[in-house]
């Protein structure tokens, strides 16, 4: 079967308003929300938001499918405008790995997709809870914060190789967690 | 030139990576051991996932009405103007009353659209198609439409009205049939929640056209090949 993501990004490609339409209705909050986090200015988050979701529309001819969750591009468009704003031009130095580094096996699995949607806020919370403090702090300064791997190490007074281990050490725990959650799904 | 990288640096380079504080510096390295071992790449992969749901951990906030318009205002303004689409202005009227904040500039385009000669798009073979949801007794408050688009052979399913925790199981799924004329319905689509409009919706990817219905049935979590569960709601298709 098809992801059923599959058909909105056709759409989009070909350069249909409903299609916009219909991701701002299913992923806009979790997109403002996520500019909030960063940037906790009600006004800045929508902004990004708005900016966001235009990029999505004009870049949308040249996108594909195959790319991987539109919720997690979605998110990672706008948490990197968010950081953007946040940092001014610092906010651009920084690498992360391309989305279909393995194309040939694109993350749109029903499984995954199950395992995502019913994982709920407090159960990921729970698992966030789960990892050590120092190890929950390096992520969430990571994804959240907009700082370098060299403030965070000085931002928590530790080594820049331990940050690197706890960044490490924490998702694979959460990996870990979640491949054990997928598993159950294969499992009668 | 990239140095030979144990899997164990690399391990950390991906996790900085995923998380979106990995130097430039360093990304030739990582992508040098990428492109060789197979084991780092499900590394990444896997950290790549649970990066994901660290969104899902906030508590969700509520951006304004106003930045919907604002977003949906410049989007359709800009399909008149930039973009091959054409819009079926009577799909668009339907979704005027949905589309709360929408309304005025929807309104104020879809005059423009008049203007422009795009209400001749309802005449054109590609043009979107609208059908209703029709509930059953199982589901009998279930109502909303199918809109299908003929050039890209994908139909938007929206539907409200519907408990998707019926049935003998407590943990189920809305699953999407096509049903042909002859032979057994095809699997095609979930139907997802979307819990700011209190709406269901699905993509649906095919030629509908040459089927006689879609149909919905409660499924038990991840589906099933064929239809288990009562039906819930139906579309009638035209016979082409």
């Amino acid at each position: 079967m098809e992801h059923p993501e599959a058909g909105i990004l056709d759409l989009l490609a070909q350069g249909s308003p409903e299609a916009i339409e219909f991701l701002y209705d299913r992923y806009g909050r979790i997109a403002f929300t996520v500019a909030l986090r960063v940037l906790s200015d009600h006004a800045a988050a929508e902004d990004i938001v708005q900016e966001a979701f235009l990029s999505i529309w004009r870049r949308a001819m040249t996108y594909r499918p195959e790319r991987g969750s539109l919720r997690n591009w979605i998110c990672t468009i706008v948490r990197n405008r968010a950081i953007d704003r946040l940092r001014g031009e610092s906010g651009r130095s920084r690498y992360e790995l391309p989305f279909d580094e393995k194309p040939e096996e694109p993350d749109l699995s029903d499984t995954w997709t199950q395992v995502a949607a019913e994982l709920g806020r407090q159960q990921i919370r729970e698992a966030l809870q789960q990892l050590p403090l120092e190890q929950r702090q390096t992520i969430e300064l990571a994804y959240w914060s907009g700082l370098s791997q060299r403030e965070i190490a000085d931002n928590m007074r530790v080594p820049l190789g331990t940050v690197k281990g706890r960044a490490r050490l924490a998702l694979s725990k959460l990996r870990d967690v979640l491949q054990d959650r997928e598993e159950s799904w294969h499992t009668p | 030139m990239a140095h030979a990288m144990s899997c164990s640096e690399a391990e950390e380079l991906i996790a900085l990576a995923v998380l979106g504080v990995l130097e430039t510096s360093s990304s030739g390295d990582i992508e040098h051991h990428l492109s060789t071992c197979s084991h780092c790449r499900e590394t990444a992969r896997g950290y790549r996932r649970a990066t994901s749901i660290l969104p899902a951990s906030l508590e969700p906030a509520k951006p304004s009405r106003e930045l919907r318009r604002r977003i949906m205002t410049e989007v359709y303004s800009s399909a008149r103007t930039d973009r091959p689409h054409r819009l079926a202005p009577g799909a668009l009227w339907r979704r005027l009353p949905q589309s709360r904040a929408f309304t005025v500039a929807a309104v104020a385009a879809g005059v423009a659209a008049i203007v422009l000669g795009v209400w001749g798009a309802t005449h054109t073979p590609g043009a979107a198609q609208t059908f209703a949801v029709a509930a059953t007794t199982n589901q009998p408050g279930a109502h909303g439409q199918l809109t299908y688009f003929p050039n890209s052979a994908r139909a938007v399913l929206t539907v409200a009205g519907i408990d998707a925790s019926s049935g003998s199981n407590a943990v189920n799924v809305v699953e999407i049939w096509l049903v042909p004329r002859n032979g057994a319905p095809v699997p095609a689509a979930f139907l997802t929640p979307i819990p700011q409009t209190s709406t269901w919706t699905a993509v649906i990817a095919g030629d509908l056209l040459a089927y006689k219905m879609v149909a919905a049935t409660t499924e038990p979590v991840g589906g099933r090949p064929s239809p288990t569960g009562p039906e819930i709601f139906s579309v009638a298709l035209p016979q082409s």
